[in-house]
């Protein structure tokens, strides 16, 4: 395990151009004390460690992983900000704005050390989320949201996190756009026929159902999508709970109470495609 | 770098007298020796990375970066009341399958606040409902609610005052009070409904509370909080929980 460590601090090193004594000193060690524990493969301190990942932008726990980007790293080391992992660069067809929502939810509930904690486990800067117009790829809040679960966060956490979606689109183009339909039905058909693009071009949406009393929504993963992440499919149980709850408030555009959603289908649980039954609610969220 | 130490000594000597181990049981749990258990406890030292990583494993710590702030929360809190132990786990275990609670993490500005004012009374009125001040180092542990209220009744006789003002900047470190209400907007948002509404902590609480909650305070206690207590908004609290059917 201490060989992957030091191989690790060896790459980010290289990546970084820094010498010994500048990456002690980066970790708060002495050179002779850094030769040291290199020569032996020894572990390091917390501290040290500590040091590290918030130099480099990354996990504590990648530290001795296999999948640590050091080229990432180093764009963050000589602020790069702008560059992506490797692993969010393909396939990007998500806005920014399309997962601010979680980053404000997780932030009012744990603080934002807790966010940044958080990506650093995707090595991504919490200035590229600053602005709302540039594209990540799905993985990206499929990571989020799988580490989130990792963390105790539950479904219902997660559902209220993509409920947050109303609160942080309201004032934008899209949200102006969804606030000129004024009943329940309307906002719905709206949203998926007209504006489904707008807030997830990784999913293909259909109105299988459109009721007064019930609208049933088909979620069905792009083909673009799978074969340029070169994967079957990148649907997963905790995206689905975020989207649940972006569909939920879809509602309050209309003044209306956050709706009820039930999900019949999923394609993570080995369904051709998601979907999901909306029912209107008389429960107020937002007054 | 002192801060790590006293965190991480922290973390090591409150979870393990929660869990009712000694210094050996957890050095062996860690396969390291007794004397670096002892040495890390008494903040002679931060613990190295792979230590640290056996350590959240062993105790099911949910975040890594918990060294950062000296407090806690466990993956799996039942496994507290089933250790093969008596003491405090199991006086408040029973209790809290009855009855309601609320985390520690949401009582964190009022606790934060009483362990500058109150030090002795706190562990007094833990002591009294069979527990020890270690448990405060758990975020996500559930403080049964008669003991909620001996806290409340405590941070009255200390006359400590909470009002937004003062709790404002904890929340915006930490995200403590008002997670529960994670679907009413910003904090902002936050800031302004509670200013027209209850305007101070004790209307935080009381609109977290769900109704049956509210009720099953004990009459005695409720008397002195009884201006908090009216017009209950019975749709604040679950609501979520309606509204998602997975």
């Amino acid at each position: 395990m201490t060989q992957n460590l030091w191989s690790n601090i060896k790459a980010l090193q290289e990546a970084s151009r820094l010498s010994e004594a500048e990456l002690a000193r980066l970790m708060g060690l002495e050179e002779r004390a850094f030769q040291e524990l290199q020569r032996f493969s020894k572990d390091i301190p917390l501290d040290s460690a500590a040091n590290l990942s918030k130099t480099f932008n990354v996990d504590l726990g990648s530290l001795w992983a296999s999948t640590l980007d050091e080229q990432a790293a180093a764009s963050y080391f000589h602020k790069r900000p702008g560059e992506l992992p490797e692993r969010y660069s393909v396939g990007k067809f998500s806005k920014v704005r399309s997962v601010i929502n979680l980053l404000v939810g997780v932030r009012q509930q744990r603080g934002q050390e807790y966010v940044e904690h958080l990506l650093r486990h995707s090595q991504i800067p919490t200035t590229f989320f600053d602005d709302p117009d540039k594209v990540i790829n799905v993985l990206f809040i499929t990571d989020f949201t799988e580490l989130l679960a990792q963390r105790g966060w539950s479904q219902e956490q997660l559902f209220s996190l993509g409920q947050l979606s109303y609160q942080t689109h309201r004032d934008s183009a899209f949200g102006k756009k969804m606030a000129t339909h004024k009943n329940w039905k309307s906002v719905y058909e709206a949203l998926v026929v007209e504006h489904s693009s707008a807030f997830d071009r990784n999913y293909d949406y259909r109105l299988e159902r459109c009721e007064d009393s019930r609208i049933i929504i088909d979620a069905i993963p792009r083909e673009e999508v799978c074969e340029a992440l070169q994967a079957d499919t990148f649907d997963t149980e905790t995206t689905c709970y975020t989207r649940m709850g972006v569909m939920s408030t879809a509602a309050c555009y209309a003044k209306l109470p956050a709706s009820q959603v039930t999900k019949l289908r999923s394609v993570h649980g080995g369904d051709d495609r998601n979907r999901y039954e909306i029912r209107p609610s008389t429960t107020l969220l937002y007054s | 770098m002192q801060e790590m130490k006293t965190h991480t000594g922290s973390l090591f000597r409150n979870l393990r007298k929660l869990f009712g181990y000694t210094q050996m049981e957890m050095a062996s749990r860690l396969n390291v020796s007794q004397s670096t258990i002892s040495k890390v406890e008494s903040e002679v030292f931060v613990p190295e990375l792979t230590l640290w990583f056996d350590f959240v494993r062993e105790f099911g710590l949910l975040d890594p970066y918990c060294f950062y702030y000296g407090t806690a929360e466990l993956r799996d809190i039942p496994n507290l009341f089933d250790a093969n132990k008596t003491g405090w786990h199991g006086v408040w275990a029973p209790k809290h399958k009855k009855k309601m609670s609320m985390t520690v993490r949401a009582l964190g500005p009022l606790l934060t606040h009483l362990k500058t004012h109150a030090p002795m009374q706190i562990k007094t009125l833990l002591s009294k409902n069979g527990a020890t001040p270690v448990v405060l180092t758990v975020l996500n542990y559930p403080v049964p609610w008669d003991v909620v209220w001996g806290l409340f009744e405590l941070s009255q006789d200390c006359k400590v005052s909470f009002n937004l003002a003062n709790l404002a900047p904890q929340q915006s470190e930490q995200g403590f009070i008002f997670s529960r209400f994670s679907t009413m907007g910003t904090r902002e948002d936050y800031l302004e409904f509670f200013r027209s509404h209850a305007g101070d902590y004790f209307g935080t609480i009381k609109l977290g509370a769900t109704k049956e909650e509210v009720e099953g305070i004990p009459a005695n206690l409720k008397k002195p909080f009884r201006k908090y207590l009216s017009d209950y908004p019975a749709h604040i609290g679950r609501a979520r929980e309606s509204q998602l059917i997975a």
